[in-house]
């Protein structure tokens, strides 16, 4: 990843989420993560099933931005979720959202990328990423 | 695995890629496919649902939402940002409908069930 792909990426969060962003989200994904891509709730809530997640499963978010929609799986599912992302920017949000959901106990944000991951073989049982290869 | 992706269509000439280049995501050309590349990175069930209807739809409500909360938006992101940003999204909803631009779904297993990134 380049430099400058990252530092355009790390520009998003520029701006912290206000009512404005939050409720456009809302009205267009059903989110209010401060989320900008596709995902919508209806599309995250597929997810569950088609990955078998549940509290005995560890979900990788690859590319997890602000924590949408990685977190919300795990509040869904009960599963553990692992979220990697570029921009600590990014973490930090995911850090602090699953805490409001009240899941930090099950959930680890860091910072990393698909071609280098932070993570040892064998760890996760599923991976999720959205909107992230374009 | 699963994951959601927006490609360029297939066919497209010269100009209509460069048109997908111009009005999707950052990556969204790439030089094989998205089976293909699966594939040749171990996965040997790969399928994939179309999703385009939805991601217009979605476009579509973004720029609706965006308009009805334009004044939010503009001050928060400052009016130039804002403008970028309304007019991006504009571009790729015509993209959509000129067929140009695709939203996928993929779910990739190995051939043991498992995935490479993980156990299941």
């Amino acid at each position: 990843m380049t430099a400058e792909t990252l530092g355009r990426m790390a520009d998003r969060y520029r701006v912290d989420p206000v009512e404005a962003m939050l409720a456009t989200e809302r009205e267009a994904l059903g989110s209010d993560f401060g989320a900008n891509g596709y995902t919508t709730r209806a599309q995250a809530d597929e997810l569950v099933d088609v990955l078998s997640l549940g509290p005995d499963r560890v979900l990788l978010d690859l590319g997890s931005g602000c924590g949408w929609p990685g977190i919300h799986l795990a509040v869904r599912s009960g599963c553990h979720l692992v979220s990697v992302d570029p921009v600590e920017a990014g973490v930090h949000r995911t850090e602090a959202r699953a805490a409001v959901e009240g899941i930090a106990v099950r959930s680890l944000a860091v910072i990393g990328d698909g071609e280098h991951l932070p993570l040892a073989s064998d760890t996760v049982d599923a991976l999720v990423h959205a909107d992230v290869l374009c | 695995m699963s994951f959601l992706v927006i490609e360029a269509a297939d066919g497209l000439t010269e100009s209509g890629r460069r048109r997908a280049a111009r009005t999707g995501p950052d990556a969204v050309l790439t030089r094989s496919t998205y089976p293909a590349l699966l594939r040749s990175a171990g996965f040997g069930h790969v399928e994939f649902e179309d999703r385009t209807a939805e991601y217009r739809a979605t476009q579509q409500a973004w720029i609706d939402a965006t308009d009805r909360h334009s004044a939010g938006l503009r001050e928060a992101l400052g009016a130039g940002d804002f403008a970028e940003r309304r007019r991006a999204r504009a571009a790729s909803l015509a993209a959509i409908d000129d067929g140009v631009l695709r939203r996928r779904r993929y779910v990739a297993m190995e051939p043991s069930g498992r995935s490479p990134d993980g156990r299941a």
